[in-house]
């Protein structure tokens, strides 16, 4: 595919590689008719003037501006594989949602999911083979490339480093490795090693459970932020809203162990702030305490152990009363089916496996074995490298054992601690050849780029869980002149002359051929191809998985396990390091998509930048406030970031996400911010040798600056104004139990003045349900063509995002806060305040009850926005580029719009209007899941709902009718179409004055 | 100047209102009617000498300020219905916020009438000055012309050296 | 001291008046080009920014998410306060035949016309499509549109279009006599062009008598046009739901400010005015007075509301609307809203002294501090009201760009530009009235 040219015609021949990909690629699509998807698309840059060539015959199957949904996965796109449905327009994925079948995340998004569409079209992807020379990288041939990789393959002493994997990708790393001789390596940032060593100390099992936390009436975590970062965000989320479900009379009490208040304990009833590193000790009396009360078998044979272990012990180590402990022990000990969450990667420290085993135990004591906590049923992963394997390979790296290093997927340049030395070893490498879609640190140090495709361009798949098997198909034609990793490999071994039969002559083939084992395994009565096709439209094979989970008993060395007593106070003057994974850059991989830099951070509300958290009163006697810049000093190193107060963090420590202070990477990542791991240490858990990112204790100076920090929130209280809205459980359970309070005089309140309109749309969300993720933030951007705006645009407010999350503080009765996450979007009034104001009718009420605003006629004068009291009106203050490819992403049901004109939520008129059609061809009116809008779609919580507040028996208008409900600021009577349902909290909360 | 044949008479020059005021009233007692007076000030009591007592300028005043509401009316109204869009609930056709433009359209118009109507009646705007007029009446003189005829053009000279003419041009 | 216009004393005649008056456009200095060009660099700066606005997005503005109205709209509202007291002086105060007015009111009524043209220009700059500014303009358009009159903006376009329409013939009116003066002054083309704006005007009684009258009625109506049309420019901010917005004594409040802010601007421009032509004798000390008394009473009126919108909120109990007044004093912009306390409220007291209203210098200074402290005071209103409304998320904050320094700026220099230019080429004072007075005067001796 040379000239652009030629893209849009239909091409009968190939240069074989990609060829035969392609050829493959049709056979499998065929039958639904993407052949024509793949000719379609490759568009050319917009600045090369191309033929136009329509379809001379119309491809079967394919409608132009239509969706064609394909299922697919996402194996690379952070902490989890997401199922998912990509819609496909003439060529191009538009936008992504959860597979409902889909085992884990079914129908929910997270963020970072959804971002992977950036990704997939960054302009900052490497956009064909580069080969150094003369510093920086000149454009090459695929075939020069090619060769000088089976050069190096042929010379030898060759480390394949690729990411972790349970699929076939995998699989043929390794077989491909050991075909050429070559080292193989796996690396993931965040390895659950401690986790897994932990169970096999326990129960004989080095594996990750299932934490069935939907099942659970009482939740602890001990630092595990599972609604962000942590294993299955995503399900664990569905999981957790499931379990608190107060309508259902359900809400487990959820108690959060941990030196900072992540995404996660910012949904907690109760915090118990340990020290970095020591909530494992926590874990340990309170398994004390639970084993005294609930005696029992499983409490005496673990007496002996947990003995020593009492709160008293606990408090002094960790900064955590004896007596919350006891309380906590006390509660778990009279609950049904507690669970208790391991300490995820912030809190993992030298001790990491011994904290996860306190854990087990404390499960094990807790009876949560095999009714919360499922063995034999658990998410599967790769293990990757740990640290000091890593350290091992740069110590190889560094004399001369390694000639080749190809890199095929992460990024360990900037993902290890610059302690770990990783990154000079790799100037010591010969030949480093990069498989990566980007120029990150890693690949920077290359001597070729042959840049791999993207997920949503390359064949994959991945065992979920034991015997659920997703399958990762392409959804569209590589953007870029890239191939799939696993064929350049292929190419490589051919171009070096290995004699190996991969039974395949790409990639798909071998895919293929592996799923033929499984249909074989499977004794399935279907013929291949049908089985295949099938397997291909719902995404993957889960038949009967993942089964029953498996009983484990305690394994007697426990009994005698002797845990380390941790790590005490930090000395005066300095403070323990909080090192947390980015809730949206997660380990910088989010770094260069716009989206994720642009939607504010959960927790602070900041955008496209560090900073240092510092809890208020700590940083005031320094006289340290918002945006003042400080340097953070380890014996590692130095980083330099303004400081963030938040109450939320145990005052003597200091926070300091991970993602950011990339130096290559892409424009919207290299040179912004500091990355906390140049801080740590090369210190590692003894026990697996994974790293310890708690336990590090740090300096601070003032260097008497302002340093730029974006905080889109203005305040972090609503002052009682009716904005968010929580209310105990007690009260919740009271209102809901008397009686559903008779709102419909509130939803009628909604009704447009239309009579004759069989819709009046409405939304409600449930912010018990809310955990605050943000999927719907990054759902909206992807449907309505959200520019974004960058950061100096950001600093005076001028983001464009039609949805937000508030995040606000409510006091507790113990002088502590509630975090309450409010997602807001146009409140479609029915008394809009926007509407009368318009001089120009921009801004006016359709029948159906929309506060609908049209682009073409609005003059830009403002006025509704100083009038909308919600502020949900958003001004074009510039005409916003969609650099090349982005652009390939616009929804072409959503106008762009120009310099100048207000927009603001539209309900997703676009998906509104295409159901009605629809429907009306089915000649009926719209009915309850006929379509959802992209924020609901998104919601892995279910926390938002939309429909017809005209039609009482819509799931919409009955929780609209609620116990819960209320409208935001209801006092101004603009008799909003989004109804809220108030937060619910077990705290107690202080007296609003 | 050249006056042209069919028009003559008698120009009498003053240099004060009174001296005019008491110069009328001699000439209209001698019968002389349509005198024409030039004043380089706005000063009523001339026009009492003259019996000029109205205007009908009010009259068109009036008729403006009824056009003006009446235009406001159909205007804002007319388009509502025209184009009828809902905005927070109100009526299509809302008087409130329509009085306004009532208001202001009423006034605008009165003061178009009013200014177009002086003119009209003071057979304004014209090019050509009336031959009886002199620069000094812009500046500090007032001046009365006596249109007369040969027969009794001597009979006006007469009654006008009676005046406080100070100066007598036939 | 007199207490009146003592022009006996003076020994005034009706030839001194026209030539005095008249001096100006006979003669002319470099002076008078040099300044003029000046002013006129700075108009052409503030249009090159506006080019440049127009031409990146209203982003180049300092513009933030809450604050979406600010300096342009705070111009907006201070020039069409400024263009008040003219019509206040040449109606109103003719209506009470106040005769103080006759020497100040036709300079007032040429400030009140540039002031209106340079209000003008402000919603269009402020529209983020100043190329559709039309639309907000009911015609016939093939698009079937019209606009919505329910918008105070739309509101806006009558109001002050009829208002400029409107003092625009009122001066024109109360010019032509002294054009015809003008006329007979002077010589060949320029004589002809001055005749053709004079209408053939050539003082008849006939032509006194319409005149009169047509000029009465129009006093009669302009008194309360200028009564509404600030009302109405209130109404943009009290018809709205913004915190520090929605309130009823907007109008009467907003009129006073600009009567207020009328007068300040009448003495900044006479008391050079006067100075550089030699005007002593026409324009006293007598109407330094009558102009400080106005200007006290006003800022009495003024301090009034300030302090009547607070307590009205402290008694509304709203919590929303407290929080703004109070956010207003001691928030982001206490800086703003104490310089705007200090010049209306206490700068102007020093008026309840006779020596002080009776100096032109002294008048000229107070009047400066006025003119700040109303822009002051718009741009507080409308700014810290924006900044702190019902969602604490939403809270922000704002700084000007230079570009609208640069076009605020601009628009002091295009207003002067032209009252520069009305100087030159009309009286400055009112011909007509001024022998009127003088006749008058001399008919009473004589009788």
């Amino acid at each position: 595919m040379s000239e652009p040219s030629e893209t849009h015609a239909p091409r009968p021949e190939e240069e074989p590689s990609t060829g035969t990909s392609r050829r493959t690629f049709l056979k499998i699509l065929g039958l639904s008719g993407a052949g024509a998807t793949a000719a379609a698309c490759r568009p050319a840059p917009p600045h090369i003037d191309q033929k136009l060539i329509p379809y001379l015959v119309q491809p079967e199957g394919i409608t132009p501006g239509t969706n064609t949904t394909y299922a697919s996965l996402l194996a690379e796109a952070g902490p989890e594989p997401l199922g998912i449905h990509a819609w496909v327009r003439d060529g191009r994925v538009l936008n992504l949602e959860g597979n409902p079948d889909f085992p884990l995340n079914a129908d929910g998004m997270s963020a970072l999911g959804l971002s992977t569409l950036q990704d997939l079209y960054d302009p900052d992807r490497v956009p064909g083979p580069r080969k150094k020379g003369g510093g920086d990288f000149q454009e090459a041939a695929w075939k020069d490339g090619i060769q000088a990789l089976g050069k190096a393959v042929q010379d030898g002493d060759v480390v394949l480093l690729t990411g972790t994997g349970t699929g076939t990708r995998d699989r043929f790393a390794e077989e491909w490795a050991k075909a050429v001789g070559a080292r193989h390596v796996r690396y993931d940032t965040f390895d659950y090693a401690p986790l897994r060593r932990a169970h096999e100390i326990a129960f004989g099992r080095a594996e990750i459970p299932t934490y069935a936390v939907d099942q659970a009436d009482r939740i602890v975590s001990f630092g595990a932020d599972f609604l962000a970062t942590w294993l299955e965000p995503t399900a664990l989320g569905r999981r957790f809203a499931h379990a608190r479900d107060i309508e259902k009379g359900r809400h487990a009490r959820f108690t959060f162990v941990g030196p900072r208040l992540s995404l996660t304990g910012s949904n907690a009833d109760d915090w118990l702030p340990a020290r970095p590193g020591t909530s494992g000790l926590v874990a340990l009396a309170v398994a004390h305490v639970v084993a005294q009360k609930k005696g029992g078998s499983r409490g005496l044979e673990l007496q002996g152990v947990l003995a020593t272990y009492t709160p008293e012990w606990a408090a002094d180590k960790t900064g955590v009363a004896a007596d919350k402990i006891q309380k906590l022990g006390e509660e778990i000990a009279a609950a049904e089916r507690p669970v208790a969450l391991p300490p995820g990667p912030e809190s993992q420290g030298a001790d990491a496996t011994d904290a996860c085993l306190a854990v087990a135990l404390l499960n094990h004591v807790a009876g949560a074995i095999g009714t919360t906590v499922q063995f034999g049923v658990g998410p599967q992963r790769g293990q990757g490298a740990t640290l000091a394997e890593m350290k091992s390979l740069a110590g190889d790296m560094k004399n001369g054992k390694v000639r080749t290093l190809i890199v095929a997927g992460p990024n360990p340049a900037f993902t290890l601690p610059a302690s770990a030395g990783f990154a000079e070893a790799l100037g010591q490498v010969p030949t480093v050849v990069s498989l990566n879609s980007h120029l990150d640190e890693t690949t920077a140090a290359a001597s070729w780029i042959l840049p791999g495709s993207h997920e949503l361009e390359s064949w994959g798949d991945a065992e979920v869980l034991p015997g659920a098997w997703a399958l990762g198909q392409p959804v569209m034609q590589p953007v870029f002149d890239t191939r799939q990793r696993e064929d350049i490999l292929l190419q490589a071994a051919a171009a070096a002359g290995i004699k190996a039969d991969f039974g395949a002559q790409d990639f798909a083939g071998y895919l293929e051929n592996a799923w033929r084992e499984k249909h074989r395994a499977s004794g399935s009565s279907q013929r291949f191809d049908e089985w295949w096709f099938d397997t291909r439209r719902q995404g993957g094979r889960w038949e009967g998985a993942p089964g029953k989970p498996t009983s484990v008993g305690l394994s007697r060395a426990v009994t005698s396990h002797a845990f380390s007593g941790g790590a005490g106070a930090p000395a005066r003057g300095k403070f323990d390091l909080v090192v947390y994974p980015g809730s949206y850059l997660y380990d910088g991989r989010g770094a260069n998509r716009g989206w994720m830099q642009e939607i504010p951070d959960p927790i602070t509300k900041c955008v496209w930048g560090s900073w240092v958290e510092m809890h208020p009163d700590t940083a005031r006697p320094l006289g340290l406030e918002n945006g003042d810049e400080v340097e953070v000093t380890s014996e590692s190193g130095k980083v330099r970031a303004p400081v963030y107060l938040y109450p939320g963090i145990r005052k003597d420590a200091v926070g300091i996400q991970i993602g950011q202070g990339h130096t290559h990477y892409g424009r919207n990542a290299a040179g912004r911010g500091v990355s906390p791991l140049d801080l740590l240490p090369d210190t590692v858990d003894g026990a697996t040798g994974s790293l310890a990112y708690a336990g590090v204790a740090v300096q601070l100076s003032a260097t008497g600056q302002k340093a730029k920090m974006v905080k889109l929130q203005g305040s972090d209280l609503d002052y009682g104004r009716e904005v968010s809205e929580i209310m105990g459980v007690e009260e919740a359970r009271k209102a809901i139990g008397e009686h559903q309070v008779d709102l419909s005089e509130l939803v009628e309140a909604a009704w447009d003045s239309d009579p004759m309109s069989p819709y009046r749309w409405g939304m409600t969300v449930d912010l018990n349900a809310c955990t605050g993720c943000g999927a719907c933030v990054a759902g909206c951007y992807a449907e309505n063509n959200l520019a974004v705006v960058g950061e100096e645009r950001c600093a005076d407010g001028r983001e464009m995002s039609w949805i937000r999350i508030e995040r606000y503080f409510e006091a507790t009765a113990d002088g502590g806060f509630q975090t309450t996450h409010l997602a807001e979007m146009c409140q479609q009034c029915g008394d809009a305040p926007c509407e009368p104001v318009c001089p120009v009718y921009a801004a006016y009420h359709n029948p159906e009850g929309l506060n609908v605003q049209v682009y073409n006629r609005c003059v830009g004068t403002r006025y509704c926005s100083n009038n909308c009291p919600y502020k949900q009106r958003r001004f074009n203050w510039f005409t916003y580029d969609f650099p090349y490819p982005l652009n390939l992403q616009l929804n072409p049901d959503v106008t762009v719009r120009e310099k100048g004109i207000m927009e603001k939520c539209t309900f997703c008129v676009q998906r509104i209007d295409r159901a009605k059609v629809q429907a009306k061809e089915k000649g009926r009116l719209v009915q309850e899941g006929d379509f959802q809008t992209a924020c609901q779609a998104a919601c892995p919580t279910h926390a938002i709902w939309f429909g017809n507040l005209k039609d009482p028996t819509s799931r919409v208008s009955r929780i609209a009718k609620g116990a819960r409900s209320y409208h935001v600021l209801e006092e101004l009577n603009t008799r909003p179409a989004v109804t809220y349902l108030r937060d619910v909290t077990h705290a107690e909360l202080a007296q609003e004055t | 100047m050249a006056e042209p044949a069919n028009v003559s008479g008698v120009l009498a020059h003053y240099e004060s209102i009174d001296g005019t005021r008491r110069a009328i009233e001699t000439l209209r007692e001698a019968g002389f009617d349509d005198l024409e007076v030039f004043s380089p000030v706005m000063c009523p009591e001339l026009e009492e000498a003259l019996g000029i007592h109205s205007s009908p300028v009010r009259r068109w005043a009036l008729i403006g300020g009824i056009t003006g509401f009446t235009t406001a009316n159909l205007l804002t109204i007319g388009t509502s219905l025209a184009y009828p869009l809902i905005g927070q609930g109100k009526p299509i056709v809302s008087w409130p916020p329509f009085i306004v433009i009532m208001f202001e359209l009423t006034i605008l118009y009165t003061g178009l009438f009013a200014m177009f109507s002086w003119m009209v009646h003071a057979h304004r705007p014209k090019l050509k000055l009336s031959p009886a007029y002199r620069a000094v009446f812009s500046v500090d003189r007032w001046g009365i012309f006596v249109p007369v005829d040969d027969r009794n053009r001597d009979r006006a000279l007469d009654k006008v050296r009676e005046t406080e003419a100070v100066e007598v041009e036939a | 001291m007199a207490d009146h216009w003592d022009t006996e004393e003076r020994g005034l005649t009706l030839a001194d008046a026209n030539r005095d008056i008249m001096r100006p456009i006979m003669v002319s200095s470099w002076r008078y080009w040099t300044l003029l060009a000046f002013v006129f660099a700075l108009v052409v700066w503030g249009c090159i920014a506006w080019a440049w606005q127009v031409g990146q997005g209203l982003g180049v503005a300092g513009y933030s998410h809450p604050v979406m109205w600010a300096v342009y709209i705070t111009a907006f509202v201070f020039w069409v306060g400024i263009a008040h007291s003219g019509t206040l002086i040449s109606a109103i105060l003719y209506l009470f035949r106040s005769g103080w007015r006759t020497t100040i009111n036709r300079a007032a009524e040429a400030m009140t016309i540039f002031a209106v043209m340079t209000a003008g220009l402000f919603p269009l700059i402020h529209l983020g499509r100043t190329w559709y500014f039309y639309w907000l303009i009911p015609y016939p358009s093939e698009r079937f549109i019209w606009p919505n009159f329910k918008s105070p903006l739309v509101w806006d376009v009558f109001a002050v279009g009829t208002y400029f329409t409107i003092s625009l013939l009122f001066w024109y009116t109360g010019m032509i006599p002294d054009l015809a003066a003008i006329r007979d002054r002077l010589r060949g083309w320029k004589s002809k062009v001055y005749g053709l704006f004079s209408v053939g005007w050539q003082g008849t009684v006939r032509e006194w008598s319409h005149y009169r009258r047509a000029y009465l009625y129009m006093a009669a109506i302009a008194t309360p046009l200028v009564l509404s049309v600030h009302s109405v420019v209130s109404w943009d901010f009290a018809m709205a739901i913004v915190p520090g917005w929605h309130s009823t004594i907007f109008a009467p409040y907003f009129v006073a400010g600009a009567i207020f802010s009328g007068m300040a601007m009448v003495i900044t421009i006479l008391v050079p005015m006067r100075w550089a032509f030699g005007l002593e004798d026409y324009i006293t000390d007598y109407h330094f007075d009558n102009m400080s008394k106005l200007i006290l009473l006003t800022s009495l009126i003024v301090a009034y509301s300030y302090a009547a919108e607070y307590f009205i909120t402290y008694y509304s109990a709203d919590p929303t609307e407290q929080a703004s007044l109070f956010f207003r004093a001691h928030g982001s912009f206490q800086g703003p809203f104490w310089v705007m306390t200090f010049c209306n409220v206490i700068v102007p007291a020093t008026l309840w002294f006779k020596k002080v209203r009776r100096s032109a210098s002294a008048a000229f200074v107070v009047s400066i501090f006025v003119n700040i402290g109303m822009f002051y005071e718009r741009y507080v209103i409308i700014v810290s009201s924006l900044a702190h409304e019902y969602e604490p998320y939403s809270w922000g904050f704002y700084r000007p760009s230079w570009v609208e320094i640069s076009i605020i700026v601009g628009s002091f220099a295009w207003f002067f530009f032209w009252f520069l230019l009305f100087t030159k080429a009309l009286p400055t004072i009112s011909i007509a009235e001024v022998k009127e007075h003088l006749a008058h005067q001399g008919a009473h001796e004589h009788g």
